[in-house]
């Protein structure tokens, strides 16, 4: 019976006061998930909801009848009956005012959006809290780091705003622990060990910390090469080319040219990782080197550029040529495994559909 | 993979072997990590100290080819202190009986002697891995590339059945594939034995399903393998088409390779760049390189995913299926007026079980992972669950064989090959990116300080590496990442064609060659 | 010792990263790369995050000389006396200057290697005892401070012949919920300043599920002004030894932390003689007085960080982890150390409870005075005759202390203010002077009582300066987690020294009002919740030296 009883409580809907609405919530939500699934819009800057909740920026808290102070809502985890406001006017106050601490500490809240994948979540809040005010002057906080001369990650600490989620991405998503926050208070700074530079640490230049800082203060210096290059940043969803695992990202292009590759957050594959490769190595598209046209080897011995039709013409008659001389099991066909399906299948049936025959296999096997 | 990537984060028991993931799986690795974080154990086998034997709480730096000695020991080990499941064998599996009984003999100090690690490390791995509930395989080309790489698989699967770990949350089998859609190319029947989703070319009416729709009489029995084809060049095959592959560096024997491709009468290639393969060839197709292309890819746990184009191609860039298209349409060979990726795409699915669930629209969002028999189907993140594909899981007898070359006086080392994290392949694409150079600018020899020491190689010197068929010249790298008696270099840098050297051997049954063994010589020069 | 040597020592000890750091420094006199990167390795911590760590605490030095380097107290009251002077005269040695390291009640502390050294000049240093609580002189029954002028009662023998170990002896004769009742009913309550009931603490770690629980004294005496902590554990060591023993047993924990601040290098010696002595005799260990019970007791020097007295960043510290504070719930008493039950109580909380398990509980109770039941220890500093730790009955008249107990400020001076709770309580100042010492008449004042630490400031002093002082203290202490604390406190500090922009007294009033408003109600501990209290209360108490700060400034 007593079981019974037990289930029957647990099957009922846990209920709260949301800003005068009740709503349902299942026990382990925070009043942040809960606040976010309602859309309330609640501030942050510390927060990556992949990352655990850690409290640090204080933004998203809110009043809960019967608690003196505002709590983190984000910290927070909900309770049967807990009446919620997340938008008194003390409240946004109190945000306002944070906002304007960090303002203070920064010296640039508008940085370029190639920067990273949340680097303009600062200056979205500075906006809407109208918190470029000017108030708190005084010293600036972080030292962007000059000295190291990566070609990657652009650690401009004169933004930052020490929320941590660069050290927190590193730690708890990408597993590498490469860096971490050196001294307290408004001396901290992010930091490799011993201040080395990063390719000196445990850093694989995967960029999550790049993509989750709200500040630009870690950029993707390869997608801020064009930073001033006209036209609006336009991204395509895709899947990165390099192995297996098949991560989803969007690529970065303004015009015809790429600029640049992040990763997709909800990406099932990765879930807002990548790695050096799938972050960084994407110039090899628009590499001068590329083959722009067919080539076709000419009577002098060399590789010629041709047209089109030549060398079509060329490749289906090199073939029907062999195949006439030596039958039909003398042509092979090898696919591809770093093309798409289409490659594959269109080669395998070239080669079952021409010749009759099996001859056909893909790099897998070196 | 047997199980989802989402499952990585799940084992007990993590049993990562042949493969340095972190370098080059690097974001799967990232949920082993976090498995580890939330408690899990990891043994991990593999002759170097990579980053993953780091963290793992058992690192067997086992001989390189000694793969099948430890995990007969393991299954020993696992009999002997009756980690087995019962239940699990008596259900859903054949040959656990014959199989039992042939690991009586196989003890750790007996793999002890072959794998060159203390007996009670490889105990330690079966109860480990015995113990673990789940228990999860990972493995890469440090299992597949040996002579032996199917013994080496089947070894693995004995295991996970003995334990029932398979079709299991958190569990399972699980190789990791090396190239984006390597998985794919299998998928679309780019393979000698199968048809588009795995359907037999051995299979009487699957030849007759695709001779009907290709409107020819296909071959009712296997091709060749790739391998074959090569040693058959200019001996029986006289021509080849060539997709996006730098045959020439990646593959084994690179002399051998590329004496066949010269001796074809004519040799098509199709690629991004002027590969050293596409240097051969009497016809060379530009193609569209990713970001310019629709199209398809499979990963490694099966997920069916999207590619779309971004930018318009590079000069006359054209995609790979139009242009093998253009190409069968100048033959007179019909079926080939496609006007889109996703004709293509959709073709596939109509004749491959595998995906008859899916279409070009239905994978927009990567949702699905093969099989998806029918429409209703939600895909399957999960094989084995049930039933085996087969009905009943088999275990395999199989024994030690030594590899194809031993070391001996001449070549008293074990060379291993790899890969690094920075860098891709033959890197056309990564050493065509702004950057990496900064990070890994040329290639190395890794070899441990003792053997430096002993053949008189210093950090950052030359060295001269030779095996049976070839030698080259390397930059030493003196580091205890290699343990004493083998060297590693990866097979990117065409400046070090290490393949030159490899190729002593094949596998048997896949043609799959022994790329992670071959005896050599290092000498130091001056 | 070799590093190998080192790291085998501590690495199976229970929280061994602070130990083990101090072993090498201890070894090297700083903490070279090379130590750090062995620590490393030793206790599976990645580098990097090691490194962090390291940086955060104030007294391990990453240079040569370092620890032998002079560290001078330059704490608010030391100012007075002296301090920046006296660190000016050691500068030529290397000296730094240090938050206040709990000796106000004396001349001003140097610390050089393992030595807490005391004096007004370079000259006349000297090494010297804490200061012996003098005889109450209300006359009044005290409970830990009543045998702790005893001849010998830091020594076992002569903590038992003065009746220690009584209270452990009857406990272990009954069940753990007796003593839990004893302390329930005594209505004892933390005496680190957070004032939860201390019984209801020890029943909520005894009915948690989770093993092994542990029972962590905190000996972090950081807040400026507090020095009674010193005081019990030089004098009387086994009464908070016993205290925690008792503790364990009432809560089923066979594990015991003492976090001990920095600056008290002679008080670790004293306690893990003290330690040693009582497992010796049987009363620590295994099988403790026969009972069957076991409790092994470790101490744990922490390396200069005030934060860690807050309980999160002292469990984070003890851990090995970076001394954040831990965002609560969950609380200790289900998620402490390791994440298992854990009581944390302040030393004073502890020393009392031997007294109470022996005494009984409405004995504590009535040792107050009216409706407040039970003791505190004063720390009294600054400008009055005679500082020192007075054990003071709930309900005294803050005058009586100062004026009678202490002989009042120096002739011909008046108090102008006193602070409370060290600091965290601002400054009282005015007709609210005329407080009782308990928390419901002080926190109808805007403060509160905290631990206990009152400084004077007579009628000479500037208040505004004073408020500086404390702010940068804050400043210098603050974790650097939460953003209202880390730049509201670098805020106020620079608004209170000048260093700020030019403000108009408008702006700046609204400036400080506001970042006090956010820092009070945002902040994520204490730290940042109780700095605004100095700001505030400079304002409300003496306007016109704000303004006078201001007008200088213009």
């Amino acid at each position: 019976m007593i079981s019974d009883l037990d289930s029957q409580k647990t099957e009922k809907a846990l209920m709260l006061t949301l800003d005068g609405e009740q709503v349902a919530f299942e026990a382990g939500e925070t009043i942040y998930e809960i606040s976010e699934r309602h859309r309330r819009e609640v501030p942050t800057l510390c927060y990556d909801e992949r990352l655990e909740a850690f409290g640090a920026c204080r933004l998203c808290v809110v009043e809960v009848e019967g608690i003196r102070n505002p709590v983190a809502s984000c910290t927070t985890k909900a309770s049967e009956g807990m009446v919620i406001k997340t938008k008194t006017e003390a409240i946004e106050k109190h945000r306002k005012t944070l906002l304007e601490l960090v303002t203070s500490e920064n010296r640039n809240v508008d940085v370029n959006k190639l920067s990273g994948y949340a680097s303009q979540e600062l200056k979205i809040l500075v906006d809407r809290y109208d918190a470029g005010t000017g108030r708190f002057a005084g010293k600036k906080s972080g030292t962007s780091n000059e000295k190291d001369k990566n070609p990657f990650i652009l650690r401009d600490y004169d933004n930052c705003i020490s929320c941590y989620r660069c050290v927190r991405v590193c730690a708890e998503r990408e597993g590498d622990y490469a860096i971490n926050v050196m001294n307290r208070g408004f001396n901290t700074q992010i930091i490799t060990e011993f201040e080395n530079d990063l390719r000196d640490s445990e850093c694989t230049f995967c960029g999550q910390c790049v993509q989750t800082c709200p500040t630009g203060a870690l950029g993707d210096k390869k997608a801020l090469r064009d930073a001033d290059t006209e036209g609006e940043i336009k991204k395509t969803r895709t899947i990165c080319p390099y192995c297996g695992v098949g991560c989803s990202v969007d690529m970065m292009s303004k015009g015809d040219k790429i600029v640049g590759v992040q990763p997709a957050m909800d990406g099932p594959a990765n879930e807002g990782a990548l790695c050096i490769k799938g972050q960084f190595a994407f110039d090899f598209i628009q590499n001068a080197d590329r083959l722009k046209k067919p080539m076709i080897r000419r009577d002098d011995g060399e590789l010629h550029e041709c047209e089109w039709e030549e060398a079509l013409n060329f490749a289906a008659a090199g073939f029907a040529k062999v195949r006439d001389k030596f039958g039909r099991h003398s042509v092979y066909g090898i696919a591809s495994g770093r093309a798409p399906h289409e490659a594959a299948y269109t080669m395998q049936k070239y080669i079952r559909a021409t010749y009759g025959t099996n001859y056909i296999d893909n790099c897998s096997r070196a | 993979m047997s199980n989802p990537l989402a499952d990585m984060e799940k084992p007990d028991l993590i049993f990562a072997i042949g493969t340095n993931m972190t370098e080059c799986h690097p974001v799967a690795a990232t949920r082993l990590k976090r498995a580890l974080t939330s408690g899990a154990k990891m043994i991990v086998a593999d002759p170097r100290q990579t980053r993953l034997a780091k963290m793992a709480h058992l690192h067997l730096p086992i001989r390189v080819g000694s793969d099948v000695a430890l995990l007969l020991a393991m299954a020993h080990v696992i009999q002997r202190e009756d980690l087995i499941n019962a239940n699990f064998i008596a259900d859903r599996t054949a040959g656990g009986e014959e199989f039992l009984e042939h690991i009586k003999e196989f003890t750790p100090e007996w793999a002890s002697e072959i794998c060159e690690v203390p007996a009670a490390d490889i105990e330690e791995a079966g109860l480990l891995y015995g113990r673990g509930n789940p228990s999860a395989i990972y493995y890469t080309l440090g299992i597949t590339e040996h002579i032996c790489g199917v013994d080496n698989v089947q070894s693995l699967c004995n295991i996970a059945l003995m334990t029932g770990n398979l079709g299991i949350e958190g569990g399972g089998i699980n190789p990791m594939r090396g190239q984006n859609n390597i998985q794919g190319a299998g998928d679309c029947g780019a393979v000698p034995n199968n048809f588009p989703g795995f359907q037999p070319c051995d299979n009487p009416e699957s030849t007759e399903k695709f001779s009907k729709l290709y409107q020819t009489e296909i071959d009712g029995v296997k091709g060749i393998t790739k391998v074959t084809a090569l040693d058959n060049c200019g001996k029986g095959i006289h021509a080849m088409i060539i997709d996006g592959e730098n045959t020439v560096v990646t593959d084994p024997d690179k002399n051998h390779c590329e004496h066949a491709l010269k001796s074809l009468d004519h040799l098509v290639v199709i690629d991004i760049f002027m590969t050293e393969t596409a240097q051969l060839a009497d016809v060379v197709f530009p193609a569209t390189a990713w970001g310019e292309t629709d199209g398809v890819q499979t990963n490694t746990e099966r997920r069916v995913q999207r590619l779309r184009a971004a930018v318009p191609p590079v000069g006359e860039a054209k995609p790979d299926w139009w242009i093998v298209s253009e190409i069968a349409k100048r033959m007179g060979v019909p079926g080939f007026e496609y006007n889109s990726a996703k004709d293509v795409f959709n073709e596939l699915c109509e004749l491959s079980p595998i995906y008859a669930g899916l279409d070009w629209d239905r994978i927009e969002d990567s949702e699905y992972q093969w099989p998806v028999p029918d429409k209703d189907h939600p895909g399957t993140p999960m094989l084995h669950e049930n039933e085996f594909k087969n009905g009943r899981g088999k275990f395999t007898v199989v024994g030690y064989r030594d590899p194809a070359e031993v070391i001996s006086d001449d070549f008293p080392l074990w060379l291993t090959t790899g890969r690094r994290l920075e860098a891709y392949h033959s890197r056309t694409q990564t050493g065509r990116s702004a950057g990496i150079e900064y990070l890994l600018s040329h290639e190395s020899l890794e070899v441990h300080p003792d053997d430096a020491e002993r053949l008189g190689l210093i950090h950052g010197g030359m060295a001269k590496m030779a095996s049976a068929r070839g030698e080259i010249e390397i930059e030493v790298k003196v580091t205890d990442m290699s343990p004493k008696g083998t060297v590693f270099t990866s097979f990117s840098f065409a400046e070090v064609p290490v393949n030159i050297l490899t190729g002593s051997g094949y596998d048997p049954v896949t043609q799959t060659a022994e790329l992670k063994v071959c005896p050599v010589k290092v000498t130091a020069v001056k | 010792m070799s590093n190998e040597e080192l790291i085998a020592r501590w690495k199976d000890e229970p929280a061994p990263l602070l130990p083990l750091l101090h072993a090498f420094h201890n070894r090297d006199g700083w903490l070279s790369e090379e130590s750090i990167r062995a620590v490393s390795k030793g206790l599976k911590i990645p580098l990097a995050e090691l490194f962090g760590t390291v940086t955060f605490y104030h007294h391990f030095s990453r240079e040569e000389p370092g620890k032998s380097a002079p560290r001078v107290c330059t704490g608010n009251i030391c100012c007075l006396h002296g301090g920046n002077e006296l660190l000016e005269s050691l500068k030529s040695e290397g000296a730094t200057p240090m938050p206040c390291a709990g000796r106000c009640d004396d001349m001003i502390p140097v610390i050089i290697g393992d030595q807490a050294l005391v004096g007004l000049t370079k000259e006349t240093l000297v090494h010297r005892a804490t200061p012996m609580p003098v005889p109450n002189p209300g006359g009044v029954t005290e409970c830990v401070f009543s045998k702790i002028r005893e001849e010998g009662r830091a020594t076992l023998d002569g903590y038992r012949a003065t009746g220690g170990y009584a209270g452990l002896e009857k406990a272990v004769q009954g069940t753990p919920q007796d003593v839990i009742d004893i302390v329930t009913e005594s209505k004892l309550a933390g005496r680190g300043g957070a004032g939860f009931p201390t019984g209801v603490k020890w029943k909520a770690v005894a009915d948690a599920p989770g093993d092994p629980k542990c029972i962590v004294c905190n000996a972090d005496e950081g807040e400026p002004g507090c020095f009674k902590d010193r005081t019990l554990m030089d004098h009387d060591p086994f009464a908070m030894i016993e205290g925690m023993t008792l503790a364990a047993f009432a809560t089923g924990a066979p594990l015991g932390l003492i976090y001990l601040r920095y600056e008290y290098p002679e008080t670790e010696a004293i306690l893990e003689n003290a330690i040693e002595d009582a497992r010796a005799n049987g009363l620590l260990g295994e099988n403790i007085l026969g009972s069957g019970f076991t409790f092994h007791l470790y101490v744990r020097r922490g390396a200069g960080a005030y934060i860690c007295g807050e309980e999160g960043s002292l469990l984070n510290s003890l851990e090995g982890k970076h001394p954040f504070p831990r965002n609560k719930p969950p609380f200790p008493v289900t998620h402490g150390f390791n994440d298992k039950p854990t009581a944390v109580n302040n030393v004073e909380t502890l020393a009392s409870v031997p007294h109470i398990v022996a005494n009984g509980a409405q004995w504590y109770r009535d040792l107050g005075l009216g409706d407040h039941p039970g003791t505190k220890v004063i720390s009294l500093s600054g400008d009055v005759q005679r500082p020192g730790n007075y054990e003071v009955p709930f309900g005294l008249p803050l005058q009586t202390l100062i004026h009678e107990w202490a002989g009042g400020p120096p002739p011909g001076r008046t108090v102008q203010a006193v602070t409370m709770a060290g600091l965290s309580g601002g400054f009282l100042g005015g007709e609210n002077l005329d407080v009782t010492l308990d928390d419901p008449c002080i926190k109808s004042k805007g403060s509160f009582l905290g631990a206990g630490g009152i400084m004077v400031f007579d009628d000479s002093r500037n208040m505004v300066d004073a408020a500086h002082d404390a702010m940068e203290f804050y400043a210098h202490e603050s974790c650097g987690k939460c953003f209202p604390c880390r730049i509201g406190t670098q805020r106020m500090t620079e608004r209170l020294n000048g260093s700020s922009p030019k403000l108009s007294q408008e702006e700046w009033i609204a400036e400080i009002n506001d970042i006090g408003d956010t820092m009070k109600s945002t902040s994520a501990c204490g730290l940042g919740m109780a700095a605004p209290h100095v700001t505030e209360s400079l304002m409300r108490y003496f306007p016109e030296q704000v303004e006078a700060h201001l007008s200088d400034k213009a």
